[in-house]
């Protein structure tokens, strides 16, 4: 995928990781990653078709997880449970619906699926043969990754 | 007070909008899909409707045809990360009667209701 597009697609996903942790977000420096990704404690995955294919990961550790869930409801979340995990799947697939809404205002059409949520830490992820990118970002709800491997 | 039926397949974003919606004082129902939705309003004919996308089982945009097919004047509103222009024109043709775009925000979520009631 152009460079340009992949800039607007993580400037979307960024946009709406803002507006929904409720603070400024700040991006570490993009690298491109030919491994399997090793999940951290919370991973939303989101499948992307259409003009560009591949998926959207958010990973992040549970306390960071437990800080967006509670921000969003406005109540604090002790721990990970069923409940937290749909607030997680659900800024997962806000934030690709941000990032795809940018890419189709750059000319490309996708489509995303309902959030899969992976609980726990230590769970190889490939992207088979796409190249994917992992963009490091600081929300005011602590730390967490966005991996992009489309093509 | 209207009731309300909001569909979602996220129990968490149900939430979010029931305990605003309530808070409103209007009277909220729930489906977790568009399936579960055809059924209630068939059920319940409920004032108006708060409809997400990306569903398992059946979509926003059939559950939306459906409903339109079984009631014309049902007034449905789309809830949804999906902004992309394409999808948008899509349902306004199937009948969608506003388009709110994800993420949630309490006051356009109150708008888009108070729109549908006054339609």
């Amino acid at each position: 995928m152009k460079v340009q597009l992949v800039n607007a697609y993580i400037a979307g996903a960024l946009d709406v990781l803002g507006r929904e942790t409720g603070g400024p977000v700040e991006r570490g420096a993009v690298h491109v990653q030919a491994s399997p990704h090793t999940t951290e404690d919370v991973t939303a995955v989101i499948g992307i078709s259409g003009g560009a294919a591949g998926a959207l990961y958010l990973s992040m550790s549970e306390e960071t997880a437990l800080a967006v869930v509670s921000r969003l409801l406005g109540e604090p979340f002790a721990s990970f449970d069923e409940f937290a995990a749909s607030g997680i799947a659900e800024l997962a697939n806000v934030v690709a619906g941000g990032a795809s809404i940018a890419l189709s205002d750059a000319g490309v059409n996708s489509m995303v699926s309902p959030p899969l949520l992976l609980a726990g830490a230590g769970v190889s992820l490939a992207s088979f043969g796409i190249q994917r990118l992992m963009v490091p970002v600081s929300t005011s709800c602590g730390p967490m990754t966005i991996h992009v491997a489309l093509r | 007070m209207a009731r309300i039926l909001i569909v979602d397949d996220a129990a968490f974003m149900r939430m979010r909008a029931a305990r605003l919606l309530s808070e409103a004082g209007h009277e909220v129902l729930e489906a977790e899909n568009g399936r579960i939705a055809v059924e209630v309003y068939r059920r319940e004919h409920p004032d108006c409707v708060l409809m997400d996308i990306t569903m398992p089982e059946m979509d926003g945009l059939e559950a939306l045809a459906e409903i339109r097919s079984q009631d014309p004047t049902a007034r449905i509103a789309m809830l949804t990360a999906m902004g992309q222009q394409p999808i948008v024109l899509d349902a306004i043709k199937r009948g969608a009667r506003d388009f709110v775009i994800k993420p949630f925000q309490p006051d356009r979520v109150l708008a888009a209701v108070a729109k549908l009631l006054a339609a």
